[in-house]
């Protein structure tokens, strides 16, 4: 095997779509929350998108953010972001706020989607605030799938909760619950109660909201609860803390070893005797994938989705290395 | 095999000119579908099954917009309603067979089979090329006994030309160029490549008119805009901001797990009043499909072979492919209401609108007031 441990790619394997579109459109939504529609300069199609995907606001070479895409799937011209400008911003959303105005450019990457809305015959939406935004698209989605759906809607007050206009048509089957309005804690137990198994939960808001219907979903079928975290959304880079070293025990096999800081994972058990299957050492192709029993790798590869290297159950053994000391392999 | 194909997609169910007022049979995404024209021009996708006694209806006739099933003569219009019976007086309540949103931008005629609601929150993809007189086209279209992945597989990593089709090579050169970049959005995949400049293969300076003698650079896009659909541009260039454009569009619907529609056009932007080009092209890309199929019918055949399931070995040529096996994936997981995992292989169960599609065909109308009575009981 000749492919060098720890290989740095000269230029990334994948390149997410990006493009310079144009703010046509700058509306306040609600106190403190404007919504961007934004459209290629010259009219082009923009790829397309489902239900919960996100986009990458390029602001500047060292600020990037991330908004979820709050506008009609069925709309290939223009994407629309909802924005809430953030008293504790470190930048993102004040930029937003104090310099797009209608006829900026900006520059987007994506769209990707973190946060997809599976099939189910019956959901449950919980929205915190600005976390509306990728549930307005799931709304929709149910809507037009016929399925039956629930939406509770929290936020400070009403003059601070977006898109209430749009919601009015679906009054039914929504519950719109400002702080202001209510006694204590959004009435999770009213919608959450009794665990169903035709029901999926999305839930988009503030971490002590998703932490509480984290806490009132345990007793669901397992997957039933689906979050997506505003805090996971601020682009940092990730924490350099995988190990110099570290032990890869190959279960089915009853061998362990240790690899160095020099080498991959994967010449390690080779030269041990494991049967494993490579091809690119460029984490590129998914040949050597294999299923992580124990232990947390640190991804290099890029193969893997957002969700899936969260997941931590599959590593590309050619590239990817170990944030704990032991890593356990099914191989 | 079970389905690795998403329903809620648009996918081409024919071409335009193969649409008219004659009754046209085609199965697709295992669905028997039948498609005709109406007097005003408009396309109608029904179901291909009488509700009566599920003969085909493609075997009945027309009777101006409306079907006769070839049977025992019920009457159907155009939106699924049955609305006579020859034996007896009054129609079966509610009697309709299951139609499919259709939507036609020349020369392809595209269908939606998912969930009914969802069609309207997606459009299938731009052709531009079409109906745009700076580009001419031509193509056919194919029946290939393989699944719709192989053949987005083939066509995204182009080194086997090199093996397969060497005579469309530019003499000269020995390898393709890595892939310059894949370019990737939550739905779409596409790559690029350069080739370094060369004298041109025949087909090109039979295609082109340009010399023999000279080199040039020729540029490589290819796009898998969703599994329903590849497109690749191949463009020579002249210089001077000229360049000879190639664009070969290919709707790929799934008729079953193992088989796939081929709806193959190659658009060009150059001597598009000149049959004499497009029929050399259209003979050179239909030589060369014809042999993509072979080589992709035998490799389904070997996949269908009893044994242990095994993974693939892919490389770096394939990264594009990997990747579009990827959303497909996704989409199909979706459907079915899991979480997208990156599975070792193709296969999925059936998706939720497969089921509903199949519970829903023939009595869907019938039973629509019961549904609605019940639809907290259903799952």
């Amino acid at each position: 095997m000749t492919g060098a441990p720890n290989t740095t790619l000269e230029r990334p394997a994948y390149r997410e779509l990006e493009a310079d579109l144009e703010v046509v459109r700058r509306e306040q939504a609600a106190d403190g929350v404007v919504v961007l529609t934004l459209a290629d300069p010259h009219g082009a199609e923009l790829p397309e998108w489902t239900p919960g995907a996100h986009i990458d606001l390029l602001l500047s070479d060292a600020l990037t953010r991330q908004y979820s895409l709050c506008g009609s799937t069925s709309d290939r011209s223009e994407w629309q972001v909802g924005v809430l400008l953030d008293p504790d911003s470190r930048g993102g959303s004040k930029l937003v706020h104090e310099q797009l105005r209608e006829g900026s450019s900006v520059r987007v990457r994506g769209p990707r989607n973190h946060f997809p809305l599976a099939g189910s015959p019956r959901y449950q939406f919980i929205a915190g605030g600005i976390g509306i935004t990728p549930l307005l698209t799931m709304i929709e989605g149910a809507e037009a799938r016929g399925a039956d759906w629930h939406l509770l809607y929290g936020g400070r007050e009403r003059g601070s909760m977006a898109f209430l206009d749009k919601l009015e048509r679906f009054s039914e089957r929504v519950t719109v619950s400002p702080r202001d309005e209510r006694q204590g804690r959004l009435e999770l137990e009213s919608v959450l109660a009794e665990p169903r198994d035709d029901t999926l939960v999305y839930c988009c808001g503030p971490e002590g909201l998703l932490g509480a219907v984290e806490e009132a979903c345990r007793p669901w079928p397992t997957d039933s609860l689906r979050i997506e975290r505003f805090s996971a959304k601020d682009l940092e880079p990730p924490p350099a803390d995988a190990l110099q070293t570290f032990e890869v025990e190959c279960q089915r096999s009853g061998v362990t070893v240790t690899v160095p800081a020099d080498r991959s994972i994967y010449e390690v058990v080779e030269e041990a005797g494991i049967d494993v299957l490579g091809s690119c050492m460029e984490g590129v192709c998914g040949t050597c994938e294999c299923d992580v029993l124990e232990g947390d790798p640190e991804h290099r590869d890029s193969v893997l989705s957002e969700a899936e290297r969260t997941r931590g159950d599959m590593i590309m053994i050619c590239v990817s290395r170990s944030r704990s000391e032991r890593l356990v392999l099914d191989i | 095999m079970t389905p690795n194909y998403p329903f809620n997609c648009w996918y081409v169910a024919a071409t335009s000119d193969e649409v008219g007022q004659a009754l046209l049979a085609r199965r697709l995404l295992g669905i028997p579908v039948v498609l005709y024209r109406q007097s005003s021009g408009d396309v109608v996708a029904l179901e291909d099954r009488c509700v009566h006694r599920a003969y085909p209806l493609s075997e009945g006739r027309l009777d101006g917009d409306r079907l006769i099933c070839g049977y025992h003569g019920f009457v159907y219009e155009a939106d699924g309603r049955c609305v006579e019976v020859p034996s007896q007086e009054n129609v079966p309540h509610g009697a309709c067979v299951r139609t499919f949103s259709v939507h036609e931008e020349a020369p392809f005629v595209w269908i939606w089979l998912g969930d009914p609601g969802a069609a309207a929150l997606r459009r299938p993809p731009r052709t531009p090329w079409f109906g745009d007189p700076r580009w001419a086209s031509t193509g056919d279209t194919l029946s290939v006994q393989a699944n719709y992945m192989l053949l987005h597989e083939h066509y995204l990593d182009l080194t086997n030309v090199f093996v397969m089709h060497p005579e469309a090579v530019p003499p000269g050169i020995d390898v393709l160029p890595a892939l310059d970049e894949v370019e990737v959005s939550e739905m779409s995949v596409s790559y690029s490549r350069a080739l370094p400049p060369a004298r041109l293969a025949d087909w090109e300076a039979e295609a082109t008119g340009l010399s023999r003698e000279t080199e040039f650079a020729r540029r490589e896009h290819g796009t898998f805009v969703s599994p329903a659909l590849h497109v690749q541009s191949y463009a020579i260039d002249a210089g001077g901001g000229h360049s000879y454009e190639h664009v070969r569009v290919q709707g790929f619907t799934p008729e079953s797990p193992t088989a796939t529609h081929v709806f193959l056009r190659i658009a060009r932007n150059y001597a598009t009043d000149r049959s004499v080009v497009a029929d050399h092209l259209r003979g050179m890309f239909h030589a060369m499909a014809t042999r993509d199929v072979e080589v992709l019918e035998t490799v389904q055949r070997r996949l269908a072979e009893a044994g242990e399931p095994r993974r693939d070995i892919n490389v770096k040529a394939d990264r594009a492919a990997v990747r579009a096996r990827r959303v497909a994936e996704a989409m199909v997981a979706e459907e079915k209401g899991s979480a997208a995992r990156h599975g070792r292989t193709l296969i999925a169960s059936p998706s939720r609108a497969a089921r509903t599609a199949n519970a829903q065909s023939q009595l869907e109308c019938v039973v629509r007031r019961a549904a609605r009575r019940g639809r907290g009981n259903r799952r």
